[in-house]
């Protein structure tokens, strides 16, 4: 026998919660909250999971619950970053990637767009002045008199 | 190029806003903001100046910028240290000798004042600190001159902070922690043998956008040092219940219960390894089926053997008493080993310390 077949439970087998509630059942109960403070106030919110406690079943449970939507972007920055729309409008999944594919960070957010896929302003101005330069480079939008 | 933002430091080489952005989460997940403090993080990392830090080295082994340096995600953890805010390091430096020494006098003055220092390892006292000398300099004097021109001081590492293995009875060469040296400066102590490497950077990052980050009374960040590893640790429920592994190799090893009576310092050590783990998160020494060291404590070299179990107060040693009264009540027993257990340190450390104080400590 290998070490990988030595199993080393994380919780005691016989230990359910007594009422039934995970901490993937308080989530969805913030999610719902801050969707309506959302449609209200357009605040945005965000839970952190990266650092939360979570149990083996706490995660499938989260995941049957949110499922998957119909958006789902890649992100290659400084890192990898994986963005995924729940089954719920407005909801997002956000896992950022280290260069050794361990998740570095992940976290729900509610917000119509991820603020991390807009394109920021600065970007874009670097981006009409890089593209201007072509332009000049290339001579192809040059008037000709 | 004082004033140069982190933000700007990415976009001149070459990266977006995006970049940026997903720094700032892995750092904000690191120090498990909430999210309206990670969101004010953000916002101020957009216009904060990128620090300067000067790493400098006394009785040491390397092992912290080894934890560093080797951490899981080089990228991320260099990227903060290396590339944007490291001005000086000894050890990581392709610089020797005299040309070593004027760039740290330059990185100094340019930033005197405001950079962050960082100290690891500890500083010997006697024979004016001849036991440590780097340059021909000794340690305490060096560690003097460029505490003056800190906006703050990082003791990195249990040595640093505490003393550490050089500080370890009956202390040859009279070692002292950084805090005992430098008073006029604040002092964070960033404990641990190693610390895990994202506390180092998290430290930092917190310190450049919202300054001096709350400290315990040992003066460590309570973001990391919060909690005990007793109090975290997912086999807390195994000591609750009185099942605890008797030996490495026994059933209750196996079956991954309570390593309290295999030694472990859990219930009397601050830090934050069973939530932010080693390795890239993959576990952390409890989960690998070893018993905490407690090394992010004052003293730990000399807590009486690191696989001798912390004793309750029974009056008297006895190992029943200790299972007994794990099995009977862990919670308020874990509170009270933890009580006796720290007056116990107490204790060794003023004694320690009148040792030191005399001329020539006797081993």
């Amino acid at each position: 026998m290998g070490p990988s077949d030595v199993v080393i439970p994380v919780y005691p087998v016989a230990g359910a919660p007594s009422n039934g509630m995970t901490v993937a059942d308080a989530l969805i109960q913030e999610l719902a909250a801050a969707l309506v403070t959302y449609l209200r106030t357009q605040r945005s919110h965000v839970i952190d999971l990266t650092c939360m406690p979570l149990s083996g079943e706490d995660k499938e449970r989260l995941d049957a619950y949110l499922g998957l939507g119909e958006t789902s972007m890649d992100i290659h920055a400084l890192l990898r970053t994986r963005i995924e729309e729940t089954r719920y409008a407005g909801v997002w999944r956000v896992r950022h990637y280290g260069p050794d594919d361990t998740v570095q960070s992940e976290r729900i957010e509610v917000i119509d767009v991820p603020e991390i896929a807009r394109a920021s302003t600065a970007d874009i101005g670097r981006s009409a002045q890089r593209l201007a330069a072509v332009k000049g480079e290339e001579g192809v939008w040059q008037t000709k008199p | 190029m004082a004033d140069e933002t982190i933000a700007e430091v990415l976009e001149k080489r070459g990266f977006t806003r995006r970049a940026f952005l997903q720094l700032c989460a892995t750092v904000t997940a690191a120090l498990a903001l909430s999210p309206a403090d990670a969101a004010e993080m953000t916002r101020r990392l957009q216009s904060a100046p990128r620090p300067t830090v000067i790493y400098l080295s006394y009785q040491e082994c390397t092992g912290c910028l080894e934890s560093l340096t080797r951490s899981f995600s080089p990228g991320l953890a260099s990227l903060i240290f290396n590339d944007i805010s490291l001005a000086f390091n000894d050890t990581l430096q392709a610089a020797a000798g005299e040309a070593a020494e004027s760039a740290k006098d330059t990185a100094m003055k340019k930033a005197w004042g405001k950079y962050l220092l960082i100290v690891d390892g500890s500083v010997p006292l006697p024979q004016n600190g001849a036991y440590c000398t780097v340059a021909g300099r000794s340690a305490i004097s060096d560690l003097k001159h460029a505490a003056g021109g800190a906006a703050a001081v990082v003791a990195v590492g249990t040595c640093a902070a505490f003393g550490g293995l050089p500080y370890a009875s009956p202390n040859p060469t009279g070692a002292v922690p950084v805090s005992d040296i430098v008073r006029d400066r604040p002092v964070i102590n960033v404990s641990g043998c190693p610390p895990i490497a994202e506390v180092i950077t998290g430290v930092i990052m917190y310190y450049t956008t919202f300054g001096l980050p709350a400290l315990d009374r040992l003066r460590r960040p309570t973001n990391f040092y919060g909690n005990s590893i007793h109090d975290r640790c997912y086999r807390r429920p195994f000591y609750d219940r009185g099942l605890f592994a008797k030996t490495f190799d026994d059933e209750g090893a196996r079956q991954g219960w309570c390593l309290f009576e295999l030694g472990c310092k859990g219930p009397v050590t601050h830090n934050a390894c069973p939530t932010m783990k080693w390795n890239g998160g993959t576990s952390f020494p409890i989960e690998s089926g070893h018993p905490c060291l407690g090394c992010s404590e004052p003293g730990f070299w000399d807590k009486g053997g690191f696989y001798r179990p912390l004793s309750v107060p029974t009056g008297h040693w006895s190992r029943a008493g200790v299972i007994g009264g794990a099995a009977a009540a862990g919670a308020v027993t874990g509170l009270a080993v933890a009580a006796v257990a720290r007056s116990r340190q107490d204790r060794a450390q003023k004694n320690r310390q009148s040792g030191t104080d005399k001329k020539n400590p006797k081993p």
